[in-house]
């Protein structure tokens, strides 16, 4: 439920359920100790607005003072490079009780950083490195978008930028079965979740969530315009506090689909608003939310001429 | 790593955009992206950006024996480097078919043009001449390459100094240093220019586009490359791609380039110039790159988000006042404005806020695109007044 909040869900969502951030599961979290949470990206970006504030329940929201408040309290610590030690942790013998999100890594007892960026902490000890990066590396249980580039038997196979082809069976469709098959043309844009993602395996897809509903993904229609971001710009786009989506809505009806690869796809019901939209949002690439959202307004308007 | 896969997607959306006569970065069909050009301390070093397509030309010189066929010639070498810098599906040290277009495209315009005065680089019939060396090496690859690398070297060339050298009575040559004696500019008759059109075909009618983007070249259906230079002379001409095309479309194209390429060489010529006479006020030592000049492609990309805002204030106010005096203003405005920022190709963005970027060509682009698409635009107009009325009682 929380996951669906890539697509559709997003924008038909009435505003005050946006502000929730309802904890993820605890089969998300990529590794899981004692005392020491190990985080992938996904759950990193859904926790890391609680974690820097406070857990509130999923249905009432944030209260009024976190809102303001949000993002608040992360302190930059220094800058870091790959292979640099971060800290030493002990699951044994620390008493602390700390977080680590994207780009460090914990090996026999050290925290190390496995990216160069700026190492940052929050308030409740969860440890990051902020980093820019536009090449994708998969994660379980990530929604991306892929282009289908081979036919492979009853597989298919599909490119989600990253370095090696995804695999997709033609089974994991919603109401697929071996008589009702669904084809792909080479070419098509399928929106999907990664079941299978590690670094000894090849990617695989699937356009079903564990209740075999498409739930929002498939095949994406045709029309419309996909546009690449990079990683961080995509994670923005998403992220349940960013008022940037609402406030393009307000000028212009669109469909976004964004996937965690840095694709974003965009249809509206006129080719210049398309456009419009995609340079509106490759904006952010370039200034801070806040700032796009400023101008967001100004901006659509002057394109849309 | 391998090229990203185009989807069908991209490639209808591209397309049909292109045919409702919109551009994915708003720009007119005719319109070229800003170019700027930034010169190194050393002589000779250029790096040229075609809106975010960056190339870097260097000129080096050696000693050298000349060909026995052209005894009291010196020569010239290109080289063209991609790396994945440029693009991550680009292959270091390999050559492929952007490598292998770009060497002729350079080749044809630079050096069979004979634009630069080989025998100037003489120190001794049958002895000893200068060799030029051209590397240049794209740094981003954002569509148009040949435009892009064509602008750096002419550039580079014109700006490079060799060192003075004398030749005794005895045959002995000696090369002074720059700092002993004042090198020699190298001789450069004429500025060649290279323009380049994609063509994308709808039905039997044929749409161009001037100065494609990536995105653009991975869809058109077919490409003229036009070397030439403001005299009159074309030094190349590439048309890659499976399509047929009508002789009239393409004499246009190359009449309208023509025009293009004046205004184009004369950024090149202001330019060098502009960095040359600084270099002489202030006295740079030759020697590493300075990196203030260089233009990001972040404020870049914010200036022409302003420069798209401004431009929108200016019709609202247009609307408000329909008085036919102010409506030409605007125009007026952008061209009379290139006298006071010709220094502005010095300046980083953020400083000057008006005008950052290789402003007096951009100014006359505007211009003959105004004359040129005149009768367009009055269309256009049109239905903008409807589409911002649409607008208008959406939102009510």
């Amino acid at each position: 439920m929380v996951f669906a909040l890539g697509c559709d869900a997003l924008l038909t969502a009435p505003r005050p359920r946006l502000l929730a951030v309802l904890p993820p599961p605890a089969s998300a979290w990529a590794t899981c100790y004692t005392r020491l949470l190990v985080l992938n990206v996904t759950t990193f970006d859904l926790l890391a607005s609680t974690l820097t504030t406070r857990c509130y329940p999923p249905h009432r929201g944030p209260p009024e003072e976190d809102r303001v408040t949000q993002g608040g309290g992360v302190e930059a610590v220094r800058v870091v490079l790959p292979g640099d030690t971060v800290m030493h942790y002990n699951t044994e013998t620390s008493t602390e009780r700390i977080f680590l999100g994207p780009g460090l890594r914990w090996e026999d007892g050290m925290v190390r950083a496995a990216k160069p960026g700026l190492l940052k902490k929050t308030q409740r000890q969860l440890y990051f490195v902020d980093t820019h990066q536009k090449r994708y590396i998969p994660q379980r249980r990530e929604y991306v978008i892929g282009i289908v580039t081979k036919k492979k038997g009853d597989a298919h196979r599909v490119d989600i930028g990253c370095g090696e082809d995804a695999t997709i069976s033609y089974l994991s469709f919603e109401n697929a079965s071996k008589k009702t098959r669904r084809y792909l043309n080479l070419g098509d844009l399928l929106y999907g979740q990664l079941m299978v993602a590690n670094k000894d395996m090849e990617p695989e897809l699937v356009c079903i969530d564990i209740y075999d509903q498409a739930c929002g993904m498939g095949v994406l229609p045709p029309g419309g315009v996909l546009f690449n971001v990079s990683l961080h710009v995509a994670r923005e786009i998403i992220n349940p506090h960013s008022p940037f989506l609402l406030t393009m809505s307000q000028k212009v009806k669109y469909t976004l689909v964004v996937g965690m690869n840095g694709r974003v796809w965009v249809n509206t019901t006129h080719q210049k608003d398309t456009v419009a939209i995609m340079n509106c949002i490759l904006m952010l690439e370039h200034m801070s939310p806040e700032e796009a959202d400023g101008k967001a307004l100004r901006v659509l308007e002057a394109l849309m001429l | 790593m391998k090229e990203v896969p185009l989807s069908t997607c991209e490639r209808t959306s591209l397309v049909s955009s292109i045919h409702a006569g919109l551009r994915y970065d708003h720009r007119k069909f005719m319109e070229v992206r800003d170019i700027t050009l930034n010169f190194g301390k050393d002589f000779g070093s250029c790096s040229a950006t075609l809106g975010e397509t960056r190339v870097l030309a260097q000129v080096t010189c050696e000693v050298v024996e000349p060909r026995p066929s052209r005894p009291n010639e010196g020569k010239l070498s290109i080289a063209v480097h991609l790396s994945p810098m440029a693009a991550p599906h680009l292959e270091p040290g390999r050559t492929n078919d952007i490598v292998d277009e770009l060497q002729q495209i350079l080749d044809r315009n630079i050096k069979e043009s004979r634009c630069l005065d080989l025998e100037s680089l003489c120190i001794q019939a049958e002895e000893s001449v200068w060799q030029l060396r051209l590397d240049v090496t794209v740094l981003n690859h954002a569509g148009n390459l040949g435009d892009a690398c064509n602008l750096a070297s002419v550039a580079a060339l014109r700006h490079f100094h060799r060192p003075d050298v004398t030749v005794e009575a005895d045959g002995r040559v000696t090369v002074h240093t720059l700092e002993e004696r004042q090198p020699i500019p190298t001789f450069m008759r004429k500025v060649p220019v290279c323009l380049t059109y994609a063509f994308f075909m709808e039905g039997e009618h044929c749409i161009t586009v001037m100065d494609p983007t990536e995105q653009e070249e991975r869809v058109m259906c077919g490409r003229l490359v036009v070397g030439l230079n403001p005299h009159g002379e074309i030094t190349s001409l590439l048309f890659p791609g499976r399509m047929m095309m009508e002789k009239e479309t393409l004499l246009s194209c190359i009449r309208k380039a023509f025009t293009k390429a004046k205004s184009v060489a004369e950024t090149v010529q202001q330019a060098v110039e502009d960095d040359l006479t600084q270099r002489k006020t202030v006295s740079v030592k030759p020697r590493g790159y300075e990196v203030k000049n260089l233009r990001s492609d972040t404020d870049y990309n914010r200036w022409l988000i302003d420069q798209r805002v401004d431009k929108r204030k200016l019709m609202i106010e247009e609307n408000v006042m329909p008085m036919e005096e102010e409506m030409q203003d605007p125009f007026e405005a952008n061209v009379q404005q290139p006298e006071d920022s010709e220094d502005s190709d010095v300046n980083p963005p953020a400083t000057s806020s008006k005008t950052p970027l290789g402003p007096s060509s951009h100014k006359k682009k505007k211009k003959e695109s105004v004359m040129a698409n005149g009768s367009e635009e009055e269309g256009d107009e049109e239905e903008e007044e409807v589409k911002s009325k649409l607008t208008a009682e959406d939102l009510l």
